[in-house]
């Protein structure tokens, strides 16, 4: 009964619900990486060494996370198959994808490739360092935006009401992350653990959109455009951007990549410039995950995490986009032609408008921008010394949203060598994404392999999400822990 | 084990069949290629906030609007005529003088060996021929003018001749020049002097006008011939000559005008009709400038409206207050008393004292006239001057105040049409309104209405469901004429795919107009100033809808 009141808590609080990420990977104690989102868990084996830089265990696989997620739309609510004689058939359904957008989309990507993880245990605590090139990158695009492409400005109009394109954004970000943990058992009860990272970062474009909207004016059909925006760029290469004004109007714009940047940053040949690209030490940031092991019960465990809870500080050619500003286009103006080019003064003055309005300001200073950070909550209920069952609350904290995901599951450390791991996830509105552990060790070598949706990738058609994980360590002096759960009848 | 391999198979055909299903989603040649859109946007197009004063800035340098004397706004039309110009009646003609000397009028005595020398000296008066046998100049500065002088001596000593012109002088210098003769005689020239700048005084000989002095002075130098006879002969001649100023009396002479005429176009322009129309002051302007120092008489030789009720001549006429109308009622010009000055004068005929209200009643097309001048009307005078650049100039205008009302002031026209793009296929619009706002701040309404026609000129459809359609409403003026407020109308313009059917056959669109002032149809009378202003703003909307397969459209 008590199980089963936890449980319906927990799906009870399932609101919006985004990028479900390592939700399996959470409870896979016998991969070293699972202490990557758990800092207190408790790993297996005495001493972990993965990474690409390792030998062979490093390539065979290379140790790779890929997560693709979408909050709003898949596929098939674009094209998908069509009934009666269009059965066979693909059609383009742009009413059902319209239907599916939430009022912001985000389309995220992240890759990351370990470069070298360690861990090792020292009597009572855990001790790990891992070297991490992370890739964030991604962009959102606001509801507003296709229901003015789609259905016009109209419908909002009579409706007073104004599109609003904030949701609107790009964003790339390469960073290295250089993380020192350790996790260890407090007392009978506790277990803490906890990351200190720095982050190196590499390369960074940002848009930040305060405020980007349309307003049509029932009355006349006036449209107010209103911006607050800005668009931060820190890259090896910078940009040349000049407003050329003679008297108040517009000559010319200048916006370009500097020439003079990129002869600098290839100056000395290809391998040069990215050796001069990952070596860049400018961009210094930090992080740290804290973590938290709590025994109720023999059987019973409940943990939580704060990860990623970090910032990166931009200096590395530094340049903010600046416009913000506010213009009510009534039409182009007829006056009284002081020339024979009426129209081409009339368009030259609503582009100086435009430009003294809406022109970018170019501040070159250098900037933070914030990792996104996720909470984890979570139980486990150790059935038997097989089986456990699990439950994982996850928040994520992402461009001042938040983000909401369930994961039940179910553990199983079948033999010494092989654990398996199943999953039901609830996120992006949409119950069913099945996930799939597996590590297998071959005597100091272990594989793993983890997707929060292999449904997903069976049909990616219908996938919202698609992630994976793989990759090999080498593994020593394994510690069977001893449950004193038994299997409850 | 069996069921370990069953179940293999199983999974891995299961894994083909969803391979291949996954597959054909993202398979584009199975897509049926069908869009279907559907969107309706409403745009700005248009806008504007005029102010008369714009109006009035753009045409102001053509005259057709200005700004009148009591602040408000008239409609002017006018031309301007000119003079001959001045050298073609007073100008200046070739001169040449002959002067001689002869051995009688020398005193040989003591003039016999070889370093006497003997001399004679006289005056003789070049008359100057002028454009008018009665002028009398007493002087003038040259701008331009040429002399050419050939000396021949015949006497048989050496000989040298001073020629001095003593009042023709620059910077206070008379003219002069020496010919240089050798014994047995010959001939000296002395050509292509400039006499640019020369002052040329005419009042120095006993005539007191149109006559320089020329002094001669002959020196001869005894050679070793007891034969002293001979005689020397001067010729000179001044052409190209033209003055940069003049004075003395002229002389009656006579300045033509060339003929003129005024369009008024609010009644030439076949292009549109005014039922009824009144303007409360309308005025003909006469203006002069006279830079002249001469007294003139001006008058018109004739001066007549042509209407376009009937196409007929009209005199105007003055009631005696001075309209010069033929050469025995002439005007006096002003002139000026020092060149730099330039005098004017003008004359207003208006409804009290002529009838150019009834001339304007007969809606005149253009007004026509043609003028004369004369100087010294009345008298001799030694006070005439003129410059290179004297002109006697008139302008006459035609100036109708806005004060006063328009009644139906109507046009109509009718085009060619060709409506066929707007039924191809694939057009994507739907439906199209056009929004059109308008606040008036002129005491002006004006309605219109377009009348889609066949090739039979059967209406199809009209623009407006009403009979004529109110676009512009007018403002409200108070009892000087003078608008109080603005008044403002929203008409709006739509078709679909249904109306727009109607207009498949469709070859002619007539299009009309009418417009009337404030309350015309009671007569009440409005003014226009120049601080009126007209906003206006159009927008549309417009449905879109594509419906088809995408390669057929995109080759349409």
């Amino acid at each position: 009964m008590k199980k089963l009141i936890i449980i319906t808590i927990f799906q009870l609080s399932i609101i919006a619900v985004f990028a479900q990420q390592n939700l399996t990977l959470y409870n896979m104690d016998k991969v070293l990486q699972s202490q990557f989102v758990n800092p207190s868990i408790d790993v297996q084996h005495k001493f972990h060494l993965g990474g690409l830089l390792i030998p062979i265990v490093g390539q065979l696989p290379p140790p790779i996370h890929f997560n693709y997620a979408n909050n709003s739309f898949y596929y098939n609510h674009i094209f998908h198959f069509g009934e009666g004689s269009k059965a066979d058939s693909l059609v383009l359904d742009l009413d059902l994808f319209y239907s599916k957008l939430k009022n912001t989309t985000y389309v995220r990507f992240e890759t990351d490739f370990e470069l070298l993880n360690l861990g090792i245990r020292l009597e009572n605590m855990f001790l790990t360092v891992a070297l991490t090139e992370k890739l964030r990158y991604g962009f959102s695009l606001p509801r507003d935006l296709f229901e003015f492409a789609l259905n016009g400005n109209m419908p909002y109009m009579l409706e007073s009401k104004p599109h609003d394109f904030k949701g609107f954004g790009l964003h790339f970000t390469h960073y290295r992350q250089l993380a020192v943990g350790a996790s260890m058992n407090a007392n009978d009860k506790f277990s803490f653990g906890g990351r200190a990272k720095i982050l190196f970062g590499m390369a960074n474009f940002n848009t930040d959109i305060k405020r980007l909207q349309l307003f049509t004016d029932p009355e006349n059909y006036h449209m107010t455009w209103a911006t607050d925006m800005k668009i931060q760029a820190s890259l090896p290469i910078y940009f040349d951007y000049m407003l050329h004004q003679s008297d108040g109007h517009l000559d010319s714009v200048t916006f370009g990549i500097n020439q003079q940047s990129i002869d600098e940053f290839t100056r000395d040949g290809g391998v040069s410039a990215a050796t001069k690209y990952l070596l860049n030490l400018r961009n210094i940031g930090m992080g740290f995950d804290l973590g938290v092991r709590y025994q109720f019960s023999p059987e019973i465990e409940f943990y939580g995490s704060v990860n990623d809870f970090g910032f990166i500080t931009w200096n590395t050619n530094p340049q903010n986009f600046v416009s913000k500003g506010e213009y009510k286009f009534k039409g182009l103006q007829v006056q009284i032609p002081d020339s024979t080019d009426f129209l081409g003064e009339t368009a030259q003055q609503l582009v100086d408008t435009l430009v003294n309005t809406f022109g970018f300001e170019l501040i070159e200073t250098g900037y933070v921008t914030w990792l996104p950070t996720s909470i984890y909550l979570g139980g486990k209920y150790k059935f038997h010394d097989l089986l456990h069952f699990t439950a994982l609350y996850r928040g994520e904290f992402f461009r001042k949203s938040y983000f909401q995901s369930l994961t039940l599951g179910v553990n199983s450390n079948l033999t010494n060598f092989l654990s398996a791991h199943l999953t039901y996830t609830i996120a992006h509105n949409y119950a069913g994404h099945l996930g799939f552990g597996l590590s297998a060790r071959m005597g100091f070598m272990s594989w793993y392999f983890v997707t929060d949706s292999f449904t997903n990738m069976l049909f990616p058609q219908k996938a919202k999400n698609i992630n994976f994980r793989i990759g090999c360590n080498l593994v020593f002096g394994y510690k069977k822990i001893k449950s004193t759960a038994s299997i409850r009848t | 084990m069996k069921k370990l391999k069953f179940s293999l198979i199983i999974a891995i055909l299961g894994l083909i069949a969803i391979s291949g299903c996954v597959k054909d989603n993202f398979n584009f040649d199975l897509w049926d290629r069908e869009v279907n859109y559907e969107a309706s946007f409403a745009l700005p197009a248009i806008w504007g906030d005029i102010a008369f004063t714009d109006a009035l800035k753009k045409f102001e340098s053509s005259g057709m609007l200005i700004k009148n004397s009591d602040g408000y706004v008239s409609l002017q039309y006018k031309t301007r005529v000119s003079s001959n110009k001045v050298n073609e009646i007073l100008f200046l003609s070739d001169q040449n003088f002959n002067g001689n000397i002869f051995s009688p009028e020398f005193n040989f005595s003591n003039f016999n060996s070889f370093g006497d020398t003997v001399s004679f000296a006289k005056t003789i008066d070049m008359p100057f021929s002028m454009f008018n046998p009665d002028a009398e100049i007493d002087s003038l500065t040259l701008k331009t003018g040429i002399m050419n002088m050939m000396v021949t001596s015949t006497f048989k000593h050496s000989a040298k001749l001073y020629i001095t012109f003593p009042t023709v002088t620059k910077n206070g210098v008379p003219f002069k020049r020496t010919f240089t003769f050798v014994a047995g005689g010959g001939s000296a020239v002395s050509m292509e002097n400039d006499l640019t700048g020369y002052k040329i005084d005419m009042t120095q000989t006993a005539t007191g006008f149109n006559e320089i002095p020329v002094e001669m002075r002959l020196t001869l130098y005894w050679s070793g011939t007891t034969d002293n006879s001979g005689s020397l002969t001067t010729s000179a001649d001044i052409s190209n000559l033209t003055y940069s100023i003049m004075y003395g009396y002229f002389g009656i002479n006579t300045l033509f005008f060339e003929s003129d005429t005024i369009d008024v176009n609010l009644f030439k322009d076949e292009n549109f009709e005014i039922e009824r129309y009144h303007f409360e002051d309308p005025k003909l302007l006469v203006k002069y400038w006279n830079s002249y120092g001469v007294p003139s008489q001006f008058y018109f030789t004739h001066m007549v409206a042509n209407s376009a009720l009937d196409n007929i001549d009209y005199d105007i006429i003055d009631y005696g207050v001075g309209l010069p109308i033929g050469a025995s009622n002439p005007y006096n010009v002003s002139y000026s008393s020092n060149p730099n000055q330039v005098k004017h004068d003008s004359l207003v005929l208006n409804k009290s004292n002529s009838n150019i209200a009834q001339i304007l009643n007969k809606r005149p097309k253009w007004i026509q006239f043609k003028a004369k001048a004369t100087t010294n009307p009345v008298g001799y005078s030694h006070n005439n001057f003129v410059t290179d650049k004297s002109l006697i100039e008139v302008e006459v205008s035609m100036e109708l105040p806005l004060w006063g009302y328009i009644y139906n002031f109507n046009m109509r026209d009718t085009v060619e049409a060709d409506l066929r793009d707007l039924f191809r296929d694939n057009n994507p619009v739907k439906r199209a309104l056009l929004r059109i706002d308008i606040q008036n701040g002129f005491p002006v309404e004006a309605y219109s209405q377009v009348y889609f026609l066949d090739q039979n000129y059967l209406i199809l459809d009209s623009l407006f469901h009403s009979n004529n359609e109110r676009l512009l409403t007018a403002a409200s003026v108070d009892n000087n004429g003078r608008v109080i407020d603005f008044s403002r109308k929203v008409t709006k313009i739509e078709f679909d795919t249904q109306r727009l059917e109607k207009l498949r056959t469709c070859k002619y669109v007539v299009y009309e107009a009418h417009a009337n002032s404030t309350q015309a149809d009671q007569n009440k009378l409005s003014k226009v100033y120049d601080d009126y202003r007209i906003k206006f703003d159009i927008g549309f909307e417009a449905d879109l809808g594509i419906s088809g397969n995408i390669d057929s459209l995109s080759n349409q």
